[in-house]
C-alpha cells in the first residue's frame, strides 16, 4: 500500500517519538506537545513505530538507538524506504554516544544525530530548524 | 780411586743435573699454573663483578665473605663495610622472617630457590629481589658457608604494578562508560519532566529554590557523565595543531578569580619556544584546567601557583609542570590518586579530576606523572609528543580511547 506522506497544509506539525525507556518517551510525549505545540504519538518498539507511523504520518520521527528487537538504525533505514518519506525529518536522540553511531545514523537516513540528555528547548530548536518553521 | 769416584760420581751428578732441571722445569712450570691461576681466577672475578646479578659468599655463620660489584653498586655500599658483616642485616626487617623460614630447608637440601626478600640500600631504600643460594660444604660434609645470587627484581615488579594499575584503569574506565550510558536515559526523562513541572508551577510556587537545587543536580551529574563520556570519544574528536601556551593563558585567565581572592602568586616559566602539540584543543583545556584548579585547592590559605613549560629536544616531547606549595599528598595515597572516585576525603569532589585527565593525557599519547612532597607541595607534568616541525602538515598519532571501547 502506498501511503501519501505530504504534510496536510494546515495543523500542527506531527511528532513520532520512538523510545523503549516509557519515561523518555511520555516524557518526549508530553513536552514536546506543551512547549512545542506538536502532535506526539509514541512507541516502545519497531513494530509499534510502524503502526504509529502508518496511522498518524508524522512529519518528523524521533528515534532511539538501542531497543529491544530491531533497533533505531534499521527502523530509520525502512522509513526511509517508505514511498513519499523524501520530506520526513528523523532524529537520532540515544544515550549512547559511542564513537561511530553518528556516521552510521546519518549513513542509515537519519537528518540528525543527538545524545541524551538534550534539554527540551535545544530539541525544539533543532526540530523547527529541520521542519523549516 | 778417582775412576772409581768418577765412575761413582758420574751418575750422580747426572741424576743431579737432571733433578736440577727438573726442579726449574717445575719452578717453570708453577709460575706458569700459578699465573694461569691468576688469569683464570682473574677471569672468574671478571664474570663474577660482571654479572648482572648481586653476588653474595657467606660462611658457616652467615658472615659475608665476598660480593660482587654489581652488588656494591646496587646497594651503595663499600667493599669494606660489608665484609664480616651478617648477611641478614641487609634484609629489612618485615623480611627476614622468610629467610628464617627458608633456613631448615637449605641446611636439608643445602638450597634455597627463588626465595622473594626485599634487600635495604645503604640509604635505606628498598630492592626487591629474588634469591637463589647454594650451600658450599667441605670433604666431610660440614656447612661451611653458602652462595647467593640475588636478582633485583625492582623494575620488574614496578612495571608490573604499573601494568596492573593500566589495567584496571581500563577495566574501571570501561564499566564507568557503561554506567555514564546508562544514566543518560533517565536523566533525558528527569530532564523532559522536570520542563514539564517547571510550566505548570503557579509563579508563587513556594519551594522555587527547591526546584533550582535540584536543577542544579542534575546540571554537575550531566558534567560528570560527559566528562566521563569524553574518555570513549576520543575517534570522533577533530586533532588540530594546538598552541600550548595559548591554552595555559586561556586557563589561568579562567582561573583569574580564584587565583586573586586565594591570596595565590603565579609564577611562570615558560619556555621561549614551545612546539606545538597535535591534540584536541578542549582537552589540553581541560587537562590543564583540572591540573590548576586542583593545584588551587591545594592551597586555599594561599601559596604559589608555579606554571612551566620545557620543549625536551632529544625526546621530542614537550614538558608542562603545574605545581602548588600545598601541603603535598601523603604517600600511601599516591598511587590511587589517578584511580575513578577517589577524593582523599574530600566529600564536595567527584573524584573524577585526575582520572579524567590521566586518561585524556593518555589517549594524546602524553604521560602525567606526580611528584609531592608532604609539606612542600604537589607538581603534575604532563609530557605531549610535540608535533615535529620538519614534518609539519603531516598528521599527528591518531586518538586511542584509553580506556578501552564501549559496546554500541
Amino acid at each position: 500500500m502506498m501511503m501519501d506522506l505530504a504534510r496536510t497544509p494546515s495543523g500542527p506539525r506531527r511528532i513520532l517519538v520512538v523510545d523503549d525507556d516509557a519515561d523518555v518517551r511520555n516524557g518526549l510525549a508530553r513536552a514536546l506537545a506543551l512547549r512545542g505545540g506538536y502532535q506526539v504519538a509514541a512507541a516502545a518498539d519497531a513494530f509499534e513505530a510502524g503502526y504509529q507511523f502508518a496511522r498518524q504520518r508524522p512529519d518528523l520521527v524521533i528515534l532511539d538507538l538501542v531497543m529491544p528487537g530491531m533497533g533505531g538504525l534499521e527502523v530509520c533505514v525502512r522509513m526511509r524506504r517508505l514511498a513519499g518519506a523524501e520530506r520526513l525529518k528523523i532524529v537520532v536522540l540515544t544515550a549512547h554516544s559511542v564513537s561511530g553511531n553518528s556516521e552510521r545514523s546519518l549513513l542509515s537516513g537519519a537528518d540528525l544525530f543527538l545524545t541524551k540528555p538534550q534539554d527540551v528547548e535545544t530539541l525544539i530548536t533543532h526540530i523547527g530548524d529541520l521542519l523549516g518553521d | 780411586m778417582t775412576d772409581g769416584a768418577a765412575r761413582f760420581d758420574a751418575p750422580a751428578a747426572d741424576a743431579l743435573a737432571r733433578a736440577e732441571e727438573r726442579a726449574a722445569e717445575l719452578q717453570a712450570e708453577l709460575v706458569s699454573r700459578t699465573r694461569e691461576l691468576a688469569r683464570s681466577e682473574a677471569k672468574y672475578r671478571e664474570l663474577f663483578d660482571a654479572s648482572p646479578d648481586l653476588y653474595l659468599v657467606v660462611d658457616a655463620r652467615g658472615r659475608i665473605a665476598e660480593v660482587n660489584r654489581t652488588l656494591l653498586r646496587a646497594t651503595g655500599y663499600r667493599h669494606e663495610e660489608l665484609l664480616g658483616r651478617r648477611a641478614p642485616t641487609l634484609i629489612v626487617a618485615e623480611a627476614r622472617r622468610r629467610l628464617w623460614a627458608a633456613l631448615p630447608a637449605f641446611v636439608e637440601s643445602g638450597r634455597v630457590e627463588n626465595l622473594e626478600l626485599v634487600i635495604r640500600r645503604r640509604d635505606g631504600s628498598p630492592i626487591d629481589a629474588i634469591v637463589n643460594a647454594a650451600a658450599v660444604r667441605d670433604e666431610s660434609g660440614r656447612l661451611v658457608g653458602a652462595h647467593a645470587v640475588i636478582r633485583d627484581i625492582t623494575s620488574r615488579l614496578a612495571l608490573q604494578r604499573q601494568l596492573h594499575q593500566a589495567d584496571r584503569l581500563v577495566a574501571t574506565g570501561r564499566l564507568a562508560a557503561g554506567v555514564a550510558h546508562e544514566i543518560n536515559n533517565p536523566l533525558q526523562a528527569i530532564l523532559l519532566h522536570m520542563a514539564l513541572i517547571e510550566a505548570a508551577l503557579p509563579e508563587d510556587f513556594a519551594e522555587r529554590d527547591a526546584f533550582e537545587r535540584v536543577r542544579e543536580g542534575v546540571r554537575r551529574i550531566r558534567q560528570i557523565v560527559a566528562a566521563l563520556l569524553d574518555l570513549h570519544r576520543g575517534g570522533e574528536q577533530q586533532l588540530q595543531s594546538v598552541d600550548v601556551h595559548a591554552v595555559l593563558e586561556e586557563a589561568l585567565g579562567l582561573a583569574q578569580t580564584p587565583l586573586r581572592h586565594g591570596g595565590v602568586r603565579v609564577l611562570r616559566e615558560l619556555a621561549p619556544e614551545l612546539p606545538r602539540v597535535w591534540a584536541v584543543e578542549r582537552h589540553v583545556y581541560q587537562v590543564v584546567l583540572n591540573l590548576l584548579l586542583n593545584a588551587l585547592d591545594a592551597m586555599r590559605d594561599g601559596g604559589q601557583l608555579t606554571v612551566r613549560t620545557r620543549f625536551l629536544f632529544a625526546a621530542g616531547e614537550i614538558e608542562i609542570d603545574i605545581g602548588d606549595t600545598g601541603p603535598g599528598i601523603p604517600e600511601n595515597l599516591l598511587p590511587q590518586i589517578f584511580d575513578p572516585f577517589f577524593t582523599g576525603g574530600d566529600r564536595s569532589r567527584t573524584g573524577l579530576g585526575l582520572f579524567v585527565t590521566y586518561g585524556l593525557v593518555r589517549q594524546h599519547g602524553g604521560r602525567l606523572q606526580v611528584d609531592s612532597q608532604p609539606g612542600r607541595g604537589t607538581t603534575f607534568r604532563v609530557v605531549f609528543p610535540a608535533i615535529d616541525e620538519a614534518g609539519a602538515g603531516e598528521r599527528g598519532p591518531s586518538l586511542e580511547p584509553a580506556a578501552g571501547e564501549a559496546a554500541p
